[in-house]
């Protein structure tokens, strides 16, 4: 119960007050002073009224989130949470910062680190590793560390750590770890290379009481208020949402572009949650380049085949038509409008997805057998299945075979002398196996895709000939790619393949990508190599596709990184089948919200409300400046750029930077600075198609191609002329930087 | 005009520890109330004998009388703070009366200590004041012994 304190003050009003009452219904008692009558009447229940009307004063405080915040402690946050419990919400408990350390290890070794070794960063603020189970890594996992001589002095792992506690004095600047757990006899010592980030302090009444008006709307993700309120209640990571719907001139997933005459209708139904939450540094993806990935997207938009190494090269055309020949009424359409042409397949819009995954595969084997050897080169044998009678007119598809992929139509079927099945091709020919081949792997299929390509009506087959070995799929695969996660991939901070085998490449057990360029095909910039020059470390290039640019920054994106291309004939597939690492920032909890938006129970029925990351402009930019003349010490820099890097991350994304704000706020903040010459921000927005744009200036950090970087946007590759176009403003921008993209020069 | 509660000195037998007003002793009856001249003999009675700084509304309120007879003192110290208290007592009474309003009858004119004697054996004293109201009226009021 909370303290009542009774003044003077206190007792003279309730004195004045119970005079006033019985006065008024006593009018022939006398309650002046000095009488008997007021000693008992008034006198003696002054206090006891005093008492019981503070309280009652303290008890309408306490139901009124208006006076409770002008007033502040731990009874008051009590109260608080009290009231607003009654609209089920609940104060923000914090979040615990994130990052990566790096152990360093005096020689290579396999190491488990545990769920309760600790990692002191100071003897207070001890991190844990980031995982429900403990984590294994293999000696391969290490990665060699040189001196100036080329030779091994330790090697370093990477282990991502998460903090005990909650709160902000967690999210560390890079440095020296003071102690650890000793999990392993060679570790030596431990620190952190980048900066935590992703802590927050619990949430003060203040933020509570500000959330609140917005929180108590309906709890659906039905409208941009509620969005944002079940959004922040339901986590923490969410510091504030951007909804962009119906009429919005960012909104574009709602847009359909009829391919005919071009006639552009927004549909409505479609709402982008943009998430601005806490960035979760150096997050490494690994991935099997020129392996199948699997399409994030719900539903089947790709016709591959297997017998076909590159659709781009068919002369195939977005409007073209696929026409399907064994569709099934209710299923299938007969023909499909193409919408997109992609090496490893055609794609059709979502609108007229296919309906399901097709080959329907009965069973698979891996000891298939044709060719000459067989007894006729129109023969699959197999020991491990028999044939039957009933397997006449399903199909066999051979995949993965040097020269024998494809689909038949089983004519006949045999068991002696062995056991093999007779293969057709769509037209009734005989298959034709000219080389023998065994060990192949091969699917028996109940339903196939029966399909050519043209733009021949009413026949469409002049472009691919009527076959059988179509695949509806999710399936994604490119040479020289992997595809990213789904999910908002902010600041790529390294891509590289740990590899010190190749002779050209390997630089301390790795080949390193370190140059990120934009997506034109065989166009040329420098540091990029020209076809046919040799490879070279410190060139290797990168690009990244975003395929669904009105999905990017989403548990949809659907975004390639491609390693390899350009290069000298021979070299087109040096990487494939290597592991790529690919480090990121990227939104913190950001799988979560997804998967809460997005399931059945939560979603809108009538219509599609997914969250997405903000784009990220990161901002970079060498500060020169003058110290004062009365100075007296020097500036800091280390703390200035830790200062500047919050005070970009934090700004309020509705209001838009500017330079001028980042000189008032180092003049503000550092008295040491006498002078700062006119500052020049260069800035680079990562495009929802991949790209990304460079764009300078001296005035408002803004998204305007008026501020494109001319030292890029002479390639029109590099520039975003209508970045309406892809829904970017700067309404869902976010502006980034770190600590590695801010220079102080004195001058 | 108002009533206020009739309250008056306690009996000698009856006094316990700092008590010295009750509401007397009447048939059939807790209390009485009171008005005119009584009323005013009542209010200048209680504000005599009561110990200065035991009211919670007012530490001035009260005399030093009841102090003066049940400390360790000798008589001529007494004679002096009772007739101090009587004068206290006096003026603080006329000054409620005027911030009350107070009619004649009930308005305190003079009050004059008339007859004090102290028992040098014990604690105990006898004391005659006299009170007179605006009206002219004189009341000789015969405070209880206390001993």
């Amino acid at each position: 119960m909370a303290e009542i304190t009774i003044v003077e003050q206190d007792r003279l009003d309730a004195e004045n007050l119970l005079e006033q009452f019985l006065g008024d219904n006593m009018p022939d008692a006398d309650l002046g002073r000095g009488s008997a009558m007021r000693d008992f009447a008034i006198t003696a229940m002054s206090l006891v009224y005093a008492f019981l009307r503070k309280e009652s004063d303290l008890t309408r405080q306490r139901q009124s989130l208006l006076l409770l915040g002008e007033d502040e402690g731990d009874e008051v946050d009590d109260a608080v949470d009290e009231i607003l419990s009654n609209w089920f919400l609940e104060r923000k408990t914090g979040r615990k910062s994130r990052g990566v350390v790096t152990v360093y290890f005096s020689q290579l070794t396999d190491v488990t680190v545990r769920r309760n070794d600790i990692f002191y960063k100071t003897n207070t603020l001890p991190f844990v590793i980031d995982s429900d189970e403990d984590l294994a890594y293999g000696s391969d996992d290490m990665v060699p560390v040189t001196d100036t001589t080329g030779a091994v002095t330790e090697y370093a792992l990477r282990v991502p750590v998460i903090a005990a506690e909650v709160g902000a004095n967690y999210d560390i600047e890079p440095g020296p770890f003071v102690n650890f757990t000793k999990f392993s006899p060679y570790a030596t010592r431990v620190e952190n290379t980048t900066t935590f980030s992703g802590a927050a302090s619990t949430e003060s009444t203040e933020e509570m009481l500000d959330r609140a008006p917005t929180a108590i709307s309906t709890r659906d993700l039905n409208s941009p208020r509620s969005i944002d309120s079940v959004l922040k209640e339901e986590f923490t990571d969410v510091d504030d949402v951007t909804v962009v719907g119906y009429g919005d001139t960012e909104m574009m997933r709602d847009l359909i572009v009829e391919e005919a005459t071009g006639l552009r209708i927004h549909a409505g139904g479609y709402t982008d949650s943009f998430l601005r939450s806490p960035i979760t540094e150096s997050e490494e993806f690994t991935g099997v380049i020129a392996s199948e990935f699997t399409d994030p997207r719900a539903g089947y938009y790709v016709l591959r085949d297997d017998t076909i190494s590159d659709f781009t090269t068919l002369g195939i055309s977005v409007g073209d038509i696929l026409r399907i020949y064994d569709n099934l009424p209710g299923s299938e359409a007969a023909e499909y409008v193409l919408h997109e042409i992609t090496p490893y397949g055609v794609m059709v819009p979502r609108r007229s997805q296919f309906p399901l995954e097709l080959p329907e595969v009965e069973d698979s084997y891996d000891d298939g057998e044709v060719g000459p050897s067989t007894g006729a080169t129109d023969r699959l044998v197999s020991t491990l299945y028999t044939f039957t009678a009933a397997d006449v007119g399903k199909w066999i598809r051979i995949k993965d075979s040097t020269g024998s992929d494809g689909t038949w139509l089983i004519d006949a079927v045999a068991t002696a002398p062995n056991n093999w099945a007779d293969l057709v091709d769509a037209d009734g020919n005989p298959a034709a196996f000219a080389a023998d081949e065994t060990g192949l792997t091969w699917d028996l299929c109940t339903r196939v895709v029966e399909y050519s390509i043209g733009n021949n009506a009413s026949s469409y087959d002049n472009l691919v000939s009527r076959r059988l070995s179509g695949r509806f799929t999710k399936s994604i695969q490119r040479y020289g790619r992997v595809l990213l996660p789904a999910k908002p991939i902010y600041r790529i901070t390294d891509v590289y393949i740990e590899d010190s085998t190749d002779p050209d490449l390997s630089v301390s057990g790795r080949i390193t990508f370190p140059n990120r360029v934009n997506l034109a095909e065989g166009a040329l910039e420098e540091p990029r190599p020209n076809p046919g020059d040799p490879l070279d470390p410190a060139l290797l290039q990168y690009r990244v596709f975003g395929h669904n640019p009105n999905e990017s920054f989403s548990g949809w994106q659907l975004m390639e990184l491609q390693v390899n291309w350009d290069v000298p004939s021979g070299e087109e597939n040096r990487f494939d089948g290597k592991t790529l690492h690919v480090v990121y920032d990227t939104l913190s909890g950001y799988d979560s919200v997804w998967a809460y938006m997005v399931s059945t129970n939560r979603r809108i029925t009538c219509g599609s409300v997914i969250p997405r990351g903000l784009y990220p402009v990161y901002v970079n930019m060498n500060i020169r400046y003058k110290l004062a003349k009365m100075a007296t010490d020097t500036l800091d820099e280390d703390a200035a750029t830790t200062a500047l890097v919050a005070f970009i991350n934090d700004f309020d994304t509705q209001e838009d930077l500017d330079v001028s704000d980042i000189a008032a706020f180092l003049r503000a903040n550092y008295d040491v600075i006498g002078y700062i010459e006119p500052i020049t921000a260069y800035y680079e927005l990562l495009s929802p198609d991949g790209r990304v744009i460079y764009y300078k200036t001296t005035d408002q950090i803004i998204i305007d191609p008026d501020k494109h970087d001319p030292g890029y946007s002479g390639y029109d590759y590099n520039r975003l002329d209508d970045p309406a176009e892809y829904g970017v403003s700067d309404n869902t921008v976010r502006y980034l930087t770190a600590s590695d993209l801010i220079t102080f020069e004195a001058i | 005009m108002a009533y206020d509660i009739h309250i008056e000195g306690v009996p000698e037998d009856e006094v316990i520890n700092e008590k010295f007003l009750w509401f007397g002793e009447f048939e059939d009856k807790d209390m009485l109330a009171v008005q005119g001249v009584q009323k005013m003999v009542d209010r200048y009675l209680k504000c005599l004998m009561t110990p200065a700084g035991t009211d919670i509304s007012d530490p001035d309120y009260g005399t030093a009388m009841m102090s003066a007879f049940l400390g360790n003192l000798d008589p001529a110290s007494i004679r002096q703070m009772v007739t101090l208290a009587v004068v206290q007592a006096e003026e603080r009474i006329r000054r409620y009366d005027v911030i009350n309003g107070a009619p004649e009858d009930e308005r305190l004119s003079s009050a004059v200590l008339e007859s004090l004697e102290v028992d040098n054996t014990s604690v105990g004293f006898e004391m005659t004041v006299l009170l007179q109201n605006a009206a002219g009226t004189t009341v000789r009021v015969q405070l209880p012994s206390v001993g």
